[in-house]
């Protein structure tokens, strides 16, 4: 499938039609989640045929994003039912197969690092300081390949330091920055639209490396 | 819950169907369009609708699973409750198949499909028998095309019930289970 094919697919999804504010729902555009899993199949050959897990998969653009380049089973994960019964619309409307659990991702017990890749849009920590960085630590325990995340810019070094230094992670490595348009939404948003800059990161988890590509 | 007629849909018993926001997909409007008449064939298009989305839960993410509740030693595998189970064909990967073949835990799921009442899948295996086709399509059949729709996870340990509804495992823990 091409890029530009994926991204009008995504373009059509349904988003969360009232954003719950302490869950940090921001929609992952079409434009972010189609270079995000393009990127992370054709040049890391870590979609296809793969088991994929959606961390705080909100209404599953990443998760379908997998789905359709060929990915052979997608998880999708989130506390929010709404959200997830969003997803599985979703999913539907383009006749994809996944799979979704209701679980909070820090609290959800794995047998082991059984998902080849992790895709999450994780919460920025703006309104609980260091949500993305804990649902870092629990992908890098869950995959035994790569974890494709979402940070913003800004916190780029401590990122890196925290990854390869506390989660065990053997490599961590930006593969773009891209801009993260932020749509008003919440009542505490003054301007119209932010466009935040965040990069997407891959992360390749330290004992399973020589099984990755 | 009810099941209709030939289209095998399945409406919520309040009666009430919500649509969705941009309509039916392509394929609901073709498989409908010359079994019914008209009037007919909305009805059936928003069951059909329902139907499908009624499933998701399969083994292979029952494999992967755990119970993950304060003071839990091992709480693999989840035990299945299962009221409701549906198939649906999906494609086979043998590759895919194989590959997993080295990464589940054998015994969990050959009893999750018992318990889902599959009961074709032997009791032991070796990657030897992966070249056996037959093997190969029940292997699959179990992993990806039985799905849990209505039921319940439970904690080998605790007995705790995590409930599946419309084929969601809601897996989240109370304040003290965490």
């Amino acid at each position: 499938m091409k890029l530009k094919q994926l991204e009008g697919l995504l373009g059509g999804l349904q988003q969360f039609p009232q954003p719950k504010v302490e869950l940090e729902q921001y929609p992952t555009g079409p434009h972010i989640a189609s270079r995000m899993l393009f990127t992370a199949d054709n040049t890391f050959g870590d979609v296809s045929n793969k088991v994929v897990a959606d961390f705080g998969c909100g209404c599953g653009t990443l998760g379908v994003a997998a789905a359709l380049l060929s990915a052979e089973h997608v998880l999708g994960i989130d506390m929010d039912p709404e959200s997830l019964e969003i997803a599985s619309l979703n999913a539907e409307e383009l006749e994809l197969d996944m799979d979704f659990i209701q679980c909070n991702i820090l609290d959800l017990g794995w047998r082991g690092p059984t998902v080849d890749t992790v895709i999450m849009n994780p919460p920025f920590g703006t309104r609980k300081k260091g949500a993305d960085l804990d649902f870092l630590s629990v992908a890098l325990k869950v995959a035994s390949q790569a974890v494709y995340s979402l940070h913003k810019t800004s916190t780029r070094d401590h990122v890196k330091r925290t990854a390869l230094r506390d989660f065990n992670a053997s490599s961590a490595d930006v593969i773009c920055e891209l801009r993260f348009d932020v749509q008003k939404m919440y009542k505490f948003h003054k301007k119209k639209e932010v466009d935040i800059a965040v990069d997407l990161w891959r992360f390749v988890p330290a004992s399973h490396q020589s099984s990755s590509i | 819950m009810k099941v209709v007629g030939d289209c095998k849909a399945v409406v919520p018993c309040d009666g009430v169907v919500r649509l969705p926001r941009r309509g039916l997909t392509h394929r609901h409007h073709t498989l409908h369009h010359r079994s019914f008449s008209r009037s007919v064939r909305v009805k059936c298009q928003v069951l059909l609708l329902y139907c499908d989305l009624l499933v998701k839960m399969r083994l292979l993410t029952h494999n992967m699973l755990s119970s993950n509740i304060k003071g839990v030693v091992n709480g693999f595998p989840l035990r299945i409750e299962a009221e409701k189970v549906v198939e649906k064909t999906v494609e086979m990967n043998g590759e895919f198949l194989k590959k997993m073949f080295e990464k589940i835990d054998w015994k969990a799921f050959v009893d999750a499909s018992r318990s889902m009442g599959y009961t074709e899948l032997p009791e032991e295996a070796d990657s030897s028998m992966l070249d056996s086709d037959e093997f190969l399509n029940r292997f699959h059949h179990a992993l990806l095309e039985l799905h849990l729709e209505e039921g319940a996870l439970v904690c080998p340990e605790t007995g705790r019930r995590f409930p599946v509804n419309k084929g969601i495992p809601n897996m989240l823990l109370h304040e003290d289970e965490v």
